[in-house]
């Protein structure tokens, strides 16, 4: 059943974001030729043209990005608490399989969407120049991603690995606890979910910055050559802390979600 | 042969507000059961219920033996009185959605009423009166072989000339040994096809007993008991 409410989700989200990430494409295209005009003949015409593109550009990525979540939040909120929901919910599916089929469409939105905005990146800029440019960035970014975890290369790597795991599911199971939480409220469901989602935000932000107080500490480095700068670093105590707090919180949002689709169910 | 719904001492409330209390109820199989009462009585509440809609504050209900889960709502066709059809669909996207998840559903029942309605498989439900819509959703409802079919106000909505149909639908598709329990407060359009009655007011049952019990031992219509019952 899992595998049906997967593909009929799908199905029902996929049109309108292929149709929004294929236009970000698209506009990549003029994008390329505008900015091989502006580097190679300079003028007040092309240079208005290349800084309206490149505000149009940056808003259409914000833009597409912000519309993917609201849609795919939206799509959880209606199709589960609406209307529809006198249909979705007595269909012969688990509460735990509404949650999953949700959450693995979300995930490879997340992913396509990281995808389209890159490979769009790589339409505009590309070239035999910023190829190299790129290549000692990336570079710079695995010698800085293997250095920041105090204890091993490898440590590194299996930490972000994980990290990076939980925070996915930490950020879609807060917008998914959320939006059950607003459905306990008799009206104004739609504030209380974006006010359960913003309290959510201010209370971990809080205990983050708790927890960096408490594993800070100070040490001196050497960099460059020979200056010695006494600086605040986290320690690895931290990271794993981190990890296992928002590890924690994910599973609250996922249960809570559940217990609310199971047990509290609100439909008007 | 154990009931297709009981109820027992089964009670929800809204925060202060009681909507059905101690309900003791036994549906027999093969029968249609008019579930009666004026509105706010706590029809829809308890046709909720056996749908898994909302969670009893207190009592037990059993579908088939069983509280309702997924096993029971493999075997209950629910009909709510609102439309639940997402307008981006046509008829066969929501048929085959229905066919996906519902092993009981006869897809040519389903394409057989249609085409009896004037309504083409390719039609958006976008372009559907409420009226087409209600019907579609009525024809998936009864397209399915259900043991117990629950319809909550399944006339309200259209023309008394569709009304005769969508009655007449709902007896032609039914199997012998289902139960329809038919929740509803049109009498006189329900009245001829009721085996049983069960008046509800104020979320308690008032009366449960059989169309010609009223009929021959009261020298009433249900129609007619009901006006005195609920008169304000």
């Amino acid at each position: 059943m899992l595998a049906k409410l997967f593909k009929h989700e799908w199905k029902a989200v996929s049109i309108l974001l292929l149709l929004i990430h294929g236009a970000l494409l698209v506009f990549s295209f003029p994008g390329r030729i505008i900015i091989s005009m502006a580097s190679s003949n300079t003028g007040d015409y092309v240079d208005i043209i290349f800084a309206f593109y490149i505000l149009f550009y940056v808003l259409g990525i914000v833009l597409v990005a912000f519309m993917t979540y609201l849609y795919l939040a939206r799509r959880f909120m209606s199709n589960l608490f609406s209307d529809e929901g006198y249909l979705m919910h007595t269909l012969p599916v688990t509460p735990a399989q509404h949650l999953w089929s949700k959450f693995f469409v979300f995930v490879i939105w997340m992913i396509i969407d990281l995808i389209v905005i890159g490979l769009s990146l790589i339409i505009l800029f590309l070239n035999k120049e910023t190829l190299s440019e790129l290549q000692s960035f990336m570079v710079n970014l695995w010698d800085a991603f293997i250095t920041s975890f105090n204890s091993s290369p490898v440590g590194n790597v299996f930490y972000w690995m994980l990290s990076c795991i939980v925070s996915v599911f930490y950020s879609i199971f807060s917008i998914y606890f959320s939006i059950c939480i607003g459905s306990l409220c008799k009206t104004h469901k739609v504030l209380g979910s974006l006010g359960t989602f913003i309290g959510i935000g201010i209370v971990t932000s809080i205990i983050s910055s708790i927890l960096m107080m408490i594993f800070q500490y100070t040490t001196t480095v050497t960099s460059g050559l020979s200056t010695a700068v006494t600086t605040q670093v986290m320690g690895d105590a931290y990271y794993l802390v981190t990890l296992v707090f928002n590890l924690l919180l994910a599973l609250g949002f996922y249960f809570g979600s559940h217990y609310i689709l199971s047990k509290k169910l609100n439909l008007q | 042969m154990s009931p297709i719904l009981e109820c027992r001492n089964l009670s929800k409330s809204y925060g202060n507000k009681t909507a059905l209390s101690n309900i003791n109820l036994s549906l027999e199989r093969g029968k249609i059961v008019g579930l009666l009462g004026p509105n706010g009585s706590g029809k829809t509440t308890l046709i909720k219920l056996i749908n898994q809609l909302l969670v009893p504050t207190a009592g037990e209900l059993l579908i088939d033996g069983k509280p309702p889960s997924v096993a029971t709502k493999k075997i209950v066709s629910y009909l709510p009185e609102r439309t639940y059809l997402n307008d981006w669909m046509n008829v066969t996207d929501i048929i085959n959605f229905f066919a996906d998840f519902y092993e009981d559903f006869d897809r040519s029942r389903a394409y057989d009423m249609l085409s009896s309605l004037g309504i083409e498989p390719g039609d958006r439900l976008k372009t559907m009166s409420k009226g087409t819509k209600e019907k579609v959703q009525l024809i998936l409802v009864m397209s399915r072989r259900a043991k117990l079919y629950c319809l909550d106000e399944p006339i309200a909505g259209v023309d008394p000339a569709a009304r005769d149909y969508i009655l007449s639908t709902i007896i032609n598709n039914y199997a012998e040994d289902a139960t329809l329990f038919i929740s509803t407060h049109l009498i006189s359009d329900v009245e001829n096809i009721l085996d049983d009655v069960i008046f509800l007011q104020n979320g308690q049952i008032t009366l449960t007993s059989s169309v010609d019990e009223i009929r021959y031992k009261q020298g009433k219509s249900v129609d007619g008991l009901f006006r005195e019952v609920f008169r304000c």
